[in-house]
């Protein structure tokens, strides 16, 4: 069911929102450094919007996209998947024990998730610019069933530079889907450059106020405000709402943090134990 | 064709409440009616084919049984890594309707020919794939689509339905429109119509023709296309490129069945554009496949292998 939540958050749940960021970003250290694969940097940067939709809005039950009463999360930048299964285990939708098989050969834990692999994984990503679309078909699905489901999709900033995004972006607002948030992790960092010398997003909660959306910028590392901006989202009567959540490439340990690098790389040992240093410390 | 498709879109909405239409801003003067009659279960995404076939994704996803509807020069090829990830990865059922197939908007030129939709959608893994040779056709082929639970593609030509011989659809399974001792016409969805003209002429000439329909592309059916080839003499007819059509997998069937063949030819649009202003029926006759070219080339072929 769609649960509301409240506008602020207690002491007691951001505690839990802090532990449950660190146990995402630790498992994926682990699963990166053991398994030699998978993407660090992008998978840092959205561990907190993670740790908060799940720990405060999806609980364990985003289980059945067809389900028009149930919300359900799309991750349309793929490559963020170990944040993914780290969220999804921290929160109970299977043993984490399973992570261990993440990139292991036969098991469904890719380094791309792929639907019905897993409990919690709705649909299948890891080519950029599909899921605002896929959210919008499944947005107006629920309401066309009459469900009170709320669709949440994960984008990444490089990601906007599909023009399949902005297609997306000009249907959610004409069909009115108040059901659809679409939050982008924008750490201003992409696969080749900065976004600043790739295409320049500039200013995106602009872009998307000029298309319609109910847009906000948000500090996407900040607990706190990324809870009462998802309890605004989820409150939406009317119009599509697009989170823009500030964050920093690699967040979470000072090697990772801003360089290109590191969304391709994987840990050595010596990364390895300072980034776990690091992280315990927090 | 597109009547056809209207109608049964008409009555798989009334049968069945989760088929919804979806529409790229194709369909003036065709899907009015549906409309009409079920605006809450139709979109318009704008002149948007990538959006149009994730939301249908995304709406199978939901439960729902979407049917997206595009032309064939922009559906399959703007569209193609939303139909492969979205719909056909995830295997959802989604019915993809496509019009304008081939060169059947003939004289609006190359960008509005399809001669490369076969390839395209024959790839893709999950998809079934249709080429109606007709309106009823086209209708049986619907209604198995909305019923299935995988992924549909249905190709039908911009022009009228040709009246063919009456004969049963069953998916999978070329249709038998005559059989003759001298060859076997394998013709692709509306080239049927064209084929059937070349054997009556043919006929006239005392060359008998066996012809078969080929209507469903993704799976062929391997076993009958070995059978229907016992005539010795090949021929397969279909307005897409040579490279892009079913010719060069029914040879490799033939070849991997060990059929004995004296003739095998395949009629296709030729690897190029097209150049100058022609109308379907110019372009077909260019490239050898109207009927009457066809006639011509298959009694060539019957008398150098007599």
């Amino acid at each position: 069911m769609s649960k509301p939540a409240a506008r602020s958050c207690d002491g007691r749940q951001l505690e839990y929102y802090r532990s449950l960021s660190k146990a995402i970003r630790l498992d994926v250290l682990e699963m990166t450094y053991r398994k030699k694969a998978g993407f660090i940097g992008t998978s840092f940067s959205c561990a907190d919007v993670l740790a908060v939709l799940y720990g405060g809005f999806l609980g364990r039950e985003a289980l059945h996209p067809q389900d028009p009463d149930e919300n359900t999360f799309l991750l349309s930048k793929g490559h963020g998947a170990s944040a993914w299964y780290a969220a999804l285990a921290n929160v109970g939708y299977f043993p984490r024990e399973r992570l261990s098989e993440f990139n292991t050969s036969g098991s469904y834990l890719g380094v791309h998730p792929k639907r019905g692999g897993l409990p919690g994984v709705a649909a299948s990503s890891g080519s950029l610019g599909h899921g605002l679309g896929l959210g919008c078909g499944l947005a107006q699905a629920k309401r066309i069933r009459g469900g009170a489901g709320r669709v949440c999709v994960l984008l990444g900033d490089g990601e906007c530079n599909e023009g399949s995004v902005w297609e997306s972006a000009m249907f959610a607002v004409r069909f009115g889907l108040s059901n659809l948030i679409a939050v982008v992790d924008r750490n201003r960092l992409q696969s080749y450059g900065s976004d600043q010398d790739v295409l320049n997003m500039g200013d995106m909660a602009v872009k998307f106020q000029a298309f319609g959306w109910n847009a906000v910028e948000l500090d996407g590392h900040d607990h706190r405000a990324i809870h009462a901006a998802l309890a605004n989202a989820w409150a939406e009567k009317e119009r599509p709402t697009a989170l823009i959540a500030n964050t920093v490439k690699g967040k979470g340990c000072s090697l990772f943090e801003n360089l290109v690098l590191w969304h391709y790389k994987w840990p050595e040992e010596a990364h390895y134990l300072q980034a776990r240093k690091e992280l315990e410390g927090q | 064709m597109r009547n056809a498709f209207l109608q049964a879109m008409l009555e798989g909405a009334a049968a069945d409440e989760r088929v919804s239409l979806l529409m790229a801003e194709t369909g003036f003067s065709v899907v009015e009616p549906f409309q009409q009659r079920f605006p809450d279960r139709f979109y318009n995404t704008g002149i948007a084919e990538q959006d149009l076939v994730s939301v249908a994704a995304g709406m199978a996803l939901g439960g729902l049984r979407p049917v997206a509807y595009s032309m064939s020069a922009f559906l399959p090829s703007r569209g193609f890594e939303q139909i492969k990830i979205d719909v056909c990865y995830q295997d959802l059922p989604v019915v993809l309707v496509s019009t304008g197939t081939g060169l059947s908007y003939g004289n609006l030129g190359a960008t509005h020919h399809a001669a490369e939709e076969s390839a395209l959608m024959r790839a893709l893994p999950n998809l079934t794939v249709f080429f109606p040779a007709c309106g009823e056709e086209l209708g049986e082929m619907f209604r198995y689509g909305l019923k299935s639970e995988h992924p549909t593609y249905i190709s039908m030509p911009k022009t009228a339905s040709p009246k063919l011989p009456e004969h049963q659809f069953v998916p999978g399974r070329p249709v038998c429109y005559r059989t003759g001792a001298d060859g076997t016409i394998f013709a692709v969805g509306h080239s049927a119509a064209e084929a059937l003209r070349a054997a009556e002429q043919l006929e006239r000439q005392g060359v008998h023709m066996s012809v078969y329909g080929l209507h469903t592309l993704k799976p062929l059916d391997a076993g009958e296309i070995c059978t229907a080839a016992n005539t010795g003499r090949v021929f397969v007819v279909e307005e897409q490129q040579r490279s892009a059509g079913v010719g060069g997998d029914i040879a490799r069937i033939l070849l991997e069945g060990g059929a004995q063949l004296k003739t095998f030819r395949s009629f296709a649009v030729p690897d190029q554009f097209a150049g100058p202003v022609l109308s379907w029926q110019e372009q077909a006759e260019e490239y050898g496949l109207s009927g009457g070219r066809l006639a011509q080339s298959i009694l060539d072929a019957v008398k150098g292998t007599a």
